[in-house]
Order: structure tokens, then sequence, then C-alpha cells
């Protein structure tokens, strides 16, 4: 009969996969991987789980024990990390602190993508006139207002977003404490971009920070310090539910 | 028994938590890789690919420059770059270009540095146990073809054998196939064993330094020119990001870091960061870590101070 000890050189690193092979398919199935990584890269993840399968299979159908003392035992379980993690702390989200130790203010390369007008152009391709028509009016990203500022300049828009109130944020926004803000993703969690919008508004004092609320309001570019500052008039806000994907991709 | 298997072609020597007989299994995906690495060694260098020692030091030159060149001198890195800077291609080509040279360099000079010593971490454990890594798997250890000591496995038929493994023996395409697999999944999940610990510890790491460090504070000490670059390196090293994502980040800081501290930010991630120096511990000593390490920062910081004194062509 074999002790407890072979036992566990035999099958602990077919379990090590075997955990990360259900992992990777719960977080698939449940698309929950889109807290921390960008829609897309599912089929990264899927590809993983193959891998992860057969390293399990190639784990168990070994036909010696792998060899294992104190220190492989410990670096196995380390690479359990991730998923205890992940199981202790499901709803966890980029958040305010966040927020607080990644803005650096406007920049006018804080989003660039597709060659899209920065807050310096003066129209937008589709629309001559830089404006959006207000039949047309519906609820907006944070990022297509980022990516196309000037068309947005003086009319009203509806974002959706978390609200933040924090002194940090009156050097940037001309005084202003109070803001809407989102996550840009562009590979993962770990390269998240606060995009935010300045609120002119007391009604902000009502919501918790990080709270989901949906802004209604007049979009403008206001010049503060010599550049421009995004920032909403006379907002109405209302608290909404979270929705499913919390991040902009 | 306490195994260790040692890959000196790939410049890896690590405990690897397999059995010496289980080396024999991964033998026929090893001795492509190994094949490959020895022919495009051969190409860079010259010399044939029987010439080579698994040993020779030149593969340090190899690895160092394959290292450093491929996070930063790739098409989807290229792309990345691109979109994060709208475009603007002459930063895309500097990034490219002085990443591709800053590789060749450093990779030679480290070949040169080392050439009479080893940088890589048990690199005889092979023939200090009388093992090998590669050979035919229809054999135990020290048996048939496994006993033979070729330095760079070839892959074509020998004399008399009647299979692409050389062992000998005749087996159905499909069983090979079986067993090709099966040898490719035990080697890789080896590998990742011996390493994967280093990546999660190094993302933890990274992620307390996303956590605690305040980015705007870099921005603070931005207008003294060569200590932005310094601080921009610095914030490399720190955030661990992967090159393709690392774009973005160095974009939100235009208009308020030089361009200069920008590309420090693009070259030096890619090359040297927390995660990278935990994994580089795992393959060289010491000493070739502090060389690498300061030759990497020392000739990123010399190249974005250059562009800075030739601020205005790219502004």
């Amino acid at each position: 009969m074999k002790s407890p000890e072979e036992h566990l050189k035999r099958w602990l690193h077919p379990i090590v996969f075997a955990i990360w092979t259900g992992f990777l398919i719960y977080l698939l199935a449940s698309q929950r991987y889109v807290t921390f990584l960008r829609p897309e890269f599912g089929l990264l993840l899927a590809a993983a789980h193959f891998v992860a399968m057969g390293f399990m299979l190639a784990a168990m159908i070994r036909p010696k024990m792998a060899w294992m003392d104190v220190s492989s035992i410990l670096r196995a379980l380390v690479l359990l990390i991730p998923v205890l993690y992940f199981v202790a702390m499901p709803d966890t989200m980029l958040g305010n602190q966040a927020f607080k130790k990644r803005f650096i203010g406007v920049s006018d390369g804080a989003v660039n993508r597709q060659s899209a007008p920065t807050f310096f152009t003066q129209e937008s391709e589709n629309n001559p006139n830089g404006k959006v028509p207000q039949d047309t009016l519906q609820e907006r990203t944070i990022l297509e207002i980022f990516l196309n500022p000037n068309r947005y300049k003086g009319q009203r828009v509806i974002v959706r977003g978390m609200i933040l109130r924090d002194e940090k944020l009156k050097q940037y926004f001309g005084g202003k404490d109070m803001a809407v803000y989102r996550f840009l993703i562009n590979c993962c969690a770990a390269d998240a971009l606060p995009l935010a919008i300045a609120l002119d508004s007391d009604q902000a004092d009502t919501f918790d920070n990080d709270q989901w609320v949906k802004v209604d309001g007049i979009f403008d570019l206001q010049q503060i310090g010599g550049k421009p500052v995004p920032t909403f008039l006379k907002p109405h806000i209302k608290a909404v539910e979270k929705p499913a994907v919390p991040y902009l991709f | 028994m306490k195994t260790k298997s040692s890959d000196p072609v790939h410049g890896i020597g690590i405990d690897t938590g397999g059995t010496y007989t289980d080396a024999v299994l991964e033998a026929t995906h090893r001795k492509i890789a190994d094949a490959i690495v020895a022919y495009a060694f051969s190409k860079q260098t010259g010399k044939s690919i029987k010439a080579f020692s698994t040993d020779d030091q030149g593969v340090l030159l190899f690895s160092c420059n394959f290292k450093l060149d491929v996070p930063i001198v790739n098409p989807i890195v290229a792309a990345s770059t691109a979109l994060a800077y709208a475009f603007e291609w002459p930063i895309v080509l500097l990034r490219m270009g002085i990443g591709y040279i800053l590789a060749v360099f450093i990779g030679i000079l480290m070949g040169r540095l080392f050439a009479g010593s080893m940088a890589v971490k048990d690199n005889d454990a092979v023939q200090e146990k009388g093992a090998s890594s590669w050979g035919c798997h229809h054999h135990t250890h020290g048996e048939g073809c496994f006993e033979t000591t070729q330095t760079f496995p070839v892959l074509v038929k020998q004399a008399g054998n009647t299979t692409a493994c050389g062992c000998g023996n005749s087996h159905s395409t499909w069983v090979d196939w079986i067993d090709k697999s099966g040898a490719a999944f035990t080697h890789a999940m080896d590998d990742f064993l011996a390493v994967g610990h280093y990546l999660v510890i190094g993302a933890f790491i990274a992620a307390l330094a996303q956590t605690y460090i305040d980015r705007s504070i870099f921005l603070s000490l931005a207008s003294a020119p060569v200590v932005s670059v310094m601080l921009m390196m610095a914030l490399a090293i720190l955030l661990n990001l992967c090159s393709e994502a690392d774009a973005f980040i160095a974009a939100s800081f235009q208009g308020l870091m030089p361009i200069s501290a920008q590309m420090a930010f693009l070259l030096t991630g890619p090359m040297f960061d927390l995660k990278l120096l935990l994994m580089y511990q795992s393959v060289f000593k010491r000493r070739a870590i502090v060389v690498l390490a300061s030759l990497i920062l020392a000739t990123v910081l010399v190249i974005a101070v250059g562009l800075e004194m030739i601020n205005g062509v790219l502004q």
C-alpha cells in the first residue's frame, strides 16, 4: 500500500493542472474573465485550457513518479495562488484606489486609438460640423467621447460610469473634485487606464465613491491651464446597476 | 533519487522534478527544438551544426539576442505600438530599430564577456549525471541509441534505422505521433513546473507595485531631462507590463513626459523587469544577471539621453 507521501508525489501535479483546467473552464463558461481580460482573449484562455488539460494527462500517465522535495511541492502549490485569489475575491475589480494611483491627468495621448481625433482636433470624420445630431441621442461610452470629443462638445450626452469624489481631482479638473470614470483595458487589468470626465454638479455629493451611475448632461471641453478638460455641465445623475462588463475595451 | 534535467542548448539548467528515465520520453520534440536552435545558431555564426557543443558559450550570445529581441521586435508589438501612438511611424520604427540593435549589441557583449566562464547555471548537469534528455523513447535509460552522446541530434535517418528517431525500432506513424505529442506535453509541463512559480511570484510583485505606486509622482520630476528618462525606466521595471500593452501606458504619458523618456519605458520593460529578474535567476548565474541588467539599463539610458539631445527630430 502506498504511503500518503507517495500519493502526494504521484498526484500533486495532476491535481494542480486539473484545478487549473477546471478554473479555466469556469472562467470561460461564466464569462468572468472579462473582469480582468479583454473579451477577445477568451480564445487564448480556451487554448490555455487545452494546454492545462494536456499537462494534467501528461502528469497522470507519466510512467515514473516525479521526484519531489518540499521545495518542489511548494513551487507546485504557488501555481495555485491565482486560483485561490480569484476564489477568495471573486467580485474584485479596479475602483477608486486604482484610479488614484493610475490617473495622471488628461493627456493628449491618453486615448489615441485608430487615429482618433484627440482633444486638439477640430472636427469629426463623419460629421464635418463636429456635432452629434440631437435626434440620435443615445447612451455613449466614455471611450466614444474621448475618441471624438469635439463631436460631442456642447451636446447632451448620456454615459455610464463610476462616481469618484477626491481632493486630488482638483488639480486636474480646475477645482472640481468630482468625476465619472471608467477603466479602459487594452490587454488586461494591468494596463487599465482610467478615463474620467469632470462633473460640474452638487448632486454627486449624494453618491458614494465607485457607485455606478448614469450621467445625463451637456458635455463640454473647458480650457484649464491651456488644456481642454472634459466636463459635464449641470448633469442629472442617477444610480444604476453595475454593468455585466465593467471595463471599456 | 534527486534528478535534474538540464537543457544546455536552451540555456536552462533547472530542476524539472522529473526522473532521468522520464527524460527519454522528452526526446522527440526536444530533438526538433534543439536542431532548430542549432541550425539558427549555425546560420548566425557560420559554423556547421555539428561543430557546436551544447555548452558552447556562443549559445549564451544567441539566447541573449533571442530573449531581448523577441519581446520588442515582432509584428504584434509593432501593431500595438502603432495603435497606441496613433500610427506615428517614427515611434514604431525607433522602438523596433533600437530594440533590435540593443539586443544584438548586448548579446555580442555578453558572449564576449562570458567567453571563458559559465554564465548559465548547472550547465553540465547532464554530463555529471551521465544522462541526456534526448534519445529514443523506446529504450530505457542506458540502452540502445540513448547511449549516444552526440552533441546536437541530427534530424536525418541513420543507416539501418527505420525511423526518424534513429533508434532502429519500427513503429507505426500513428503510435509515433501519440508518443511525440505525449513527449512534447511532458517536456512542456516540466518546463512550466520549473519556471511557472517565478511567473506567479513576479505577477504578485507587479500587482503590489501597481497597487502602491502613484504614477503622478513620476510626473512631478519629469521636468529634469535625464531624471525623467530614469524615472520611466524605473516605472517600466516596477510595472512588469507585457510588451503588447506597454505602448498604451507609455502613450498616456504623451504631453507629460518627453518622447525620450517614453522610449526608455518602451525599451526597458520588455528586456528587464522584476518578473524577468526572477526568471533570469532560474537560468543565469548572479554575475551574469548583474552584467546583463547593467548592460540593458546603461544602453537604454544612453540611447534615451541621446534621443533627448537630438530632441526636435521627433517632437
